[in-house]
């Protein structure tokens, strides 16, 4: 828990305070604009998907704690559970909106709500109906939402 | 021939015997320019004439087959956009080029941030927001730009302030030559006259503005001279005192041959007459 505080400050401070932070969301926003701007972009959205890496290797680190054996086809659905606690955080699936802070929160949300289903003892097939629900109402929002602001 | 040009201090830029060609289509066949310092340059031409190729060639967005670029009488060869930039020569494009969920200072200085000084700068990489957020805001303010908040995210801006912006970081970085692709074609009557206005002041700032247009009625509120392009080259250069719009356009279709207006292109010597 207290390395994950940790990333997330580190990330934080990093999208917030640095120009590479501004550039990502830039980028998220408009590729074209951040190109015109003269934002390297490919380099960029590479150096984005090294730094998902990076945090994917500390998860599944973790996860190896929490199971004994490496199974290659473990947490099939740990990115639908992601993309919920991501959305809900308040980050936007159309890019250059949303914050790490929201995202710990929408983290918290959904492991409280899987918790929360588990220990009422309600078996885990309906667990992954709630999380799909989850996922449908946040996307949806989401779509709203961005379809609002684009028109 | 440098040194022929370097005793012309008035030009700001020149192009001769610029050609490019796309497979078979030739979009530019020998295409000359001038630009002079200080000046509203028009850029006008039926469509497919070859201006945005021109343009591309000037602002470093393509690199032509032949012919020479001079940028205040230097020889120059952009190999990309951004080398045309640390030369000087900013470019605002028609599509609004703006971050809309960013604020005003972070587009300003979108690709060329500031760090703050010290230890917090270079190790910790710290941006220098407020540094940024009160250059925004001075420059701004001299351009006459008025925005509620230099932190308002230009999503909240119209179509005109939009292009404000991306005007005013031209000018902010520009230190020669502001090149406009159409800024006005995505903005309304009123959002327009407020653009062109602000194009004004970017020259009485001393800068050199390209600017590309459609519209023949903005072309002769604001040029200082107007560059006809037609099938991938210049026709004529003439100065909208002088030249009425029927004639301009009459040129630019053809229905006029170019001898037949009052040229405005100055008896400067080009580098290559120079050299002959």
């Amino acid at each position: 828990m207290m390395l994950w505080v940790a990333l997330t400050l580190v990330l934080g401070y990093v999208l917030n305070q640095t120009a590479w932070g501004v550039r990502v969301y830039a980028i998220g926003n408009s590729p074209l604009a951040a190109r015109l701007n003269g934002v390297n972009v490919t380099r960029v959205v590479f150096s984005v998907y090294v730094v998902a890496g990076l945090f994917y290797a500390f998860a599944a680190w973790q996860a190896l704690g929490r199971t004994p054996i490496a199974d290659p086809s473990g947490y099939q659905i740990a990115n639908l559970d992601s993309i919920t606690a991501v959305v809900i955080g308040g980050t936007s699936l159309f890019g250059g909106r949303g914050g790490v802070a929201g995202t710990f929160i929408g983290t918290l949300i959904v492991v409280a709500l899987k918790n929360g289903l588990t220990q009422a003892a309600i078996d885990s097939l309906y667990q992954e109906i709630a999380t799909g629900l989850l996922v449908m109402l946040a996307v949806g929002a989401d779509q709203y939402l961005g379809r609002g602001q684009r028109a | 021939m440098t040194e022929i040009l370097a005793r012309n201090p008035s030009l700001a830029m020149q192009a001769r015997g610029l050609a490019k060609r796309y497979g078979h289509v030739v979009a530019m066949h020998g295409a000359d320019f001038d630009l002079a310092r200080g000046e509203i340059l028009a850029v006008v031409g039926d469509n497919g004439a070859g201006k945005s190729t021109l343009i591309k060639a000037l602002s470093g967005a393509l690199i032509p087959d032949a012919g020479e670029v001079y940028l205040e009488g230097r020889p120059i060869q952009f190999a990309t956009p951004l080398a045309a930039r640390l030369a000087g020569v900013e470019t605002v494009y028609q599509e609004l080029a703006v971050a809309t969920q960013l604020d005003i200072a972070q587009n300003m200085f979108l690709g060329r941030e500031k760090r703050k000084a010290g230890l917090l700068g270079t190790v910790f990489r710290q941006l220098d927001k407020r540094g940024m957020r009160r250059q925004a805001a001075a420059h701004m303010q001299t351009l006459g730009i008025r925005v509620q908040s230099i932190r308002q995210t230009v999503e909240t801006l119209s179509g005109g302030q939009r292009q404000a912006v991306a005007l005013a970081r031209a000018a902010a970085w520009g230190r020669k030559v502001v090149i406009l692709d159409e800024p006005t074609a995505a903005l309304g009557v009123r959002e327009t006259s407020q653009v062109l206005e602000l194009i004004r002041r970017v020259r009485d700032q001393g800068l050199s503005v390209v600017l590309i247009s459609h519209s023949m009625p903005e072309v002769f509120a604001i040029a200082d001279r107007i560059h006809i392009h037609r099938l991938g080259r210049r026709l004529a250069v003439v100065s909208p005192k002088t030249t009425a719009m029927s004639d301009v356009v009459a040129v630019m279709t053809g229905a006029l041959r170019p001898d037949q207006v009052v040229s405005a292109l100055p008896h400067w010597p080009s580098p290559t007459q120079g050299n002959a």
